[in-house]
């Protein structure tokens, strides 16, 4: 196998340090590409130096050079659009060998559907000669003795495309930064071929090429923690990029499956092995579940003023809750949306924790108290605060043997609904929280992450006797569709205020004053949707988004935002916002299935919680 | 080996009423089981076994005239016999020699495999479908093979036994 020609290597600052140590480096000049090795087990980074710059890659197995990535074959055994870190990760060739897995992506937006630019996409457009990927391939292969194409059906990385609802792909600027990459890892001896691309007459390379960088590491990298497989997520202009990370209970429960996906930057588990959502999930309502909740995240609120921001920031009477307590409610913005929601925890009148979901939450409230002036500090605490949830009917019966409370008079029958209490389990000390997001009796557990898998290892062992089993996010969103609680980007988000989330009853708005009162003032009167749940009359599941429409008639009255199908209730039901108009108990609506007209499933409004609408589980 | 092919009383249950059906014939208890897991009970009389293969699809095995006890349900599903695939049954006892032989892909894991519980899986590039389960009371492993790759199977279970 031919070598590319590998020049001293200079030192490279415009590019952030590399990984580990690197076997072989490569700088892919603006506008063209080049071939490499990559033996089984190396990793191969690609790095957009500039930012905005899109980087086709092809794998061909080394051997033979007649295997190569096939993005339909991919995305049929993955069952997603592009392959990402976790458990659908591998690009395979077009008899099913896997030849690459993406282990870390830092941009999240890459394209498999185009191929890489032709010289017919220049001529097209009135640039005939224009030098293109497929040509630039092309020639970079051609010492392998491999024939030219027309059009290479390459991954295009860093290149934003996406399918509208009208079918068409669009293409637009890259979402890469500078110093955006993606890892992969080489299944087999591979030739690999990378480019960057000279498009410089669209916005796909932000108008002007630049760039890319290619690293490759030693297979013994396999053992760094640094190569852990991570998604990078941005959650704002102003944070860092965010990697996919363990909680401190990530270790055990990998012992248990390999079916992780990726949530608020945890891995989690979405079931476990010979068990499986429905399985969990019986075990959640019928006996006990431990669940990894750590991927909340959790602010300390100190300070003289600490009181103050909560009750202007935060949507409940922060009077009410006293030492000991916690409530639900959320932050708003001044239009009454909800920035997020989470429960408020009360240490002292100068010292809360807010547990929500958002990284940006502890900068929102930070800001709300520097334009008001308060003394007030909000420090983020969620790297030293990892939490399990541990639910069921028979969660209390788990952890009385195991639970001495710090305040002797506090005990684990007498800690009231929404009451938290410092104490140690098993000798573990945490902070236990009568919270939950089941719908079930049950207990949270906050505790350090240094003696997270103790934890863990504690409770599944006091807990097997009656049943306990591990719960997985497909089990926990059946359940909590089932009692009605609320998830961020389906029930809620910035523009969607509490009256339609169906949580108005979290607005103290007898407040003197608290941001988005008065917006939310004229919104109460008449919320232009507001929370119901349906009961459909039918076995098929409805999905976020469908349609739903006013008995006999073409017009919709609103939209699905969250749908199960209830084993507790035997029945398909759903969370949905509609006009107020058909808000009513006991109206008939018709869901709109597939394209809305084709079928259409009757269904009645009901109770936003399906599953024990009064609550009275929660309050056992 | 002791590998035995069973007679071809598979039925093949799925559609929009699959898991109401189920209940239907076999009880709530069918309403428990996760994907991959199953249940031993009786019907009509004679010995059943209820493998849960998704939420509306299940596979029963059972001798009886299963279609004359669905059809009057009307249901919006489907039973089916297919004659592309059969099955053999081996004795629990061969668990050993044979877990080693066979793959599986993530997310499925055949350690601690429990009973009661089928995961697809390949023998030597073989796709088949292992559940292992006590149909009256003695525990088996199950075999679910497609017709065509029986032959194959068999030589390669007997090449496990020189």
């Amino acid at each position: 196998m031919q070598l590319p020609t590998v020049l001293p290597s200079p030192t490279y600052t415009d590019i952030p340090a590399s990984l580990g140590p690197v076997v072989a480096e490569y700088r892919i000049a603006p506008g063209t590409a080049i071939s490499y090795p990559v033996t089984q087990g190396q990793y191969i980074q690609i790095i957009d130096v500039s930012g905005a710059q899109c980087s086709d890659f092809l794998a061909f197995d080394a051997s033979t050079r007649s295997q190569e990535i096939d993005s339909t074959v991919t995305r049929t055994l993955n069952g997603v659009a592009n392959p990402q870190a976790g458990l659908h990760s591998k690009y395979f060739s077009q008899s099913m060998a896997p030849l690459v897995e993406v282990i870390q992506d830092t941009c999240g937006r890459h394209d498999s559907f185009f191929l890489a630019c032709t010289p017919r996409y220049y001529e097209d457009a009135g640039y005939p000669g224009h030098p293109s990927c497929s040509d630039n391939f092309n020639r970079v292969l051609a010492p392998y003795g491999m024939a030219s194409r027309s059009g290479w059906p390459a991954i295009n990385f860093f290149y934003n495309t996406q399918v509208d609802c009208h079918g068409n792909i669009l293409s637009e600027e890259s979402w890469s930064r500078p110093g955006d990459y993606v890892l992969l890892k080489a299944h087999q001896d591979l030739l690999c071929a990378s480019s960057a691309c000279p498009d410089d007459i669209d916005s796909a390379n932000g108008w002007q090429p630049t760039p890319i960088h290619v690293r490759i590491y030693g297979s013994e990298q396999s053992a760094n923690p640094v190569f852990s497989q991570a998604l990078g997520r941005r959650v704002a202009a102003d944070f860092p990029l965010r990697l996919t990370q363990d909680s401190a209970f990530t270790p055990r429960i990998r012992q248990l499956t390999d079916d992780l996906i990726d949530y608020n930057g945890f891995w989690v588990p979405s079931s476990f092995a010979h068990q499986g959502d429905q399985a969990e999930y019986w075990a959640l309502r019928q006996r006990a579940a431990l669940m990894d909740l750590s991927a909340l995240r959790k602010f300390e609120v100190t300070g003289s003023d600490a009181f103050a921001l909560l009750q202007y920031a935060f949507s409940r009477n922060v009077e009410k809750i006293t030492p000991g307590r916690s409530a639900y409610g959320c932050l708003l913005n001044p239009h009454g949306g909800i920035v997020d929601d989470g429960i408020v925890f009360c240490f002292s009148p100068v010292h809360y924790r807010y547990v929500g979901n958002c990284d940006t939450d502890g900068d929102w409230l930070q800001r709300i108290a520097q334009r008001r002036g308060w003394t007030v500090d909000v420090e983020a605490a969620s790297d030293r605060i990892h939490n399990l949830a541990l639910q069921g009917p028979k969660s209390r019966d788990i952890l009385r043997p195991l639970v001495v409370f710090a305040e002797p008079t506090v005990t684990l029958d007498s800690l009231g609904y929404f009451r938290f209490a410092a104490a140690k389990v098993g000798g573990i000390p945490l902070l236990l929280s009568r919270t939950g997001y089941t719908g079930e009796l049950g207990y949270e557990l906050f505790v350090h992450p240094r003696q997270g898998a103790q934890l863990w290892d504690l409770l599944m062992q006091a807990g097997r006797g009656s049943g306990l089993q591990p719960l997985g996010m497909q089990a926990l969103d059946r359940a909590r569709i089932e009692a009605g609680l609320l998830a961020s980007g389906y029930e809620f988000d910035d523009l969607i205020s509490p009256y339609q989330a169906g949580i108005g009853w979290t607005v103290a708005m007898k407040k003197s004053a608290f941001m988005g009162k008065a917006a939310l003032e004229k919104v109460r009167q008449h919320p232009p949707r507001v929370a119901v749940g349906l009961v459909l009359d039918s076995n098929e599941v409805a999905a976020y988004g469908q349609n739903i429409y006013a008995h006999g008639e073409r017009w919709r009255i609103g939209q699905i935002t969250s749908a199960t199908f209830s084993p507790t209730l035997n029945r398909s039901i759903a969370m949905a916002q509609v006009v107020p108009e058909y808000a009513a108990p006991g109206i008939t609506v018709e869901v709109g299935l597939l394209d809305g007209i084709k079928r259409r499933v009757a269904a009645t409004v009901g109770s936003l919680a399906a599953f024990d609408p009064t609550k009275s589980r929660v309050r056992l | 080996m002791g590998a035995a092919v069973m007679n071809n009383s598979l039925w093949d249950l799925a559609g929009v009423d699959g898991l109401a059906v189920a209940k239907r014939l076999f009880g709530e208890d069918v309403g428990y089981l996760g994907r991959f897991q199953s249940l031993e009970t009786t019907l009509a009389g004679q010995d059943c076994s209820v493998l849960r293969l998704c939420d509306r699809n299940f596979r029963i095995a059972y001798s009886g005239p299963l279609h004359q006890l669905v059809a009057p349900l009307q249901p919006n599903t489907w039973l089916k016999q297919f004659d592309w695939l059969t099955r053999l049954s081996l004795p629990i006892s061969q668990r050993p020699q044979i877990l080693p032989q066979v793959t599986v892909r993530p997310p499925h894991r055949l350690e601690n495999l429990p009973n009661h519980q089928a995961i697809p899986a390949r023998l030597q590039s073989i796709p088949l479908l292992i559940w292992q389960h006590p149909p009256q009371d003695q525990t088996i492993l199950e075999l679910h093979v497609a017709r065509k790759d029986l032959e194959s199977l068999t030589i390669g279970l007997e090449q496990l036994y020189p």
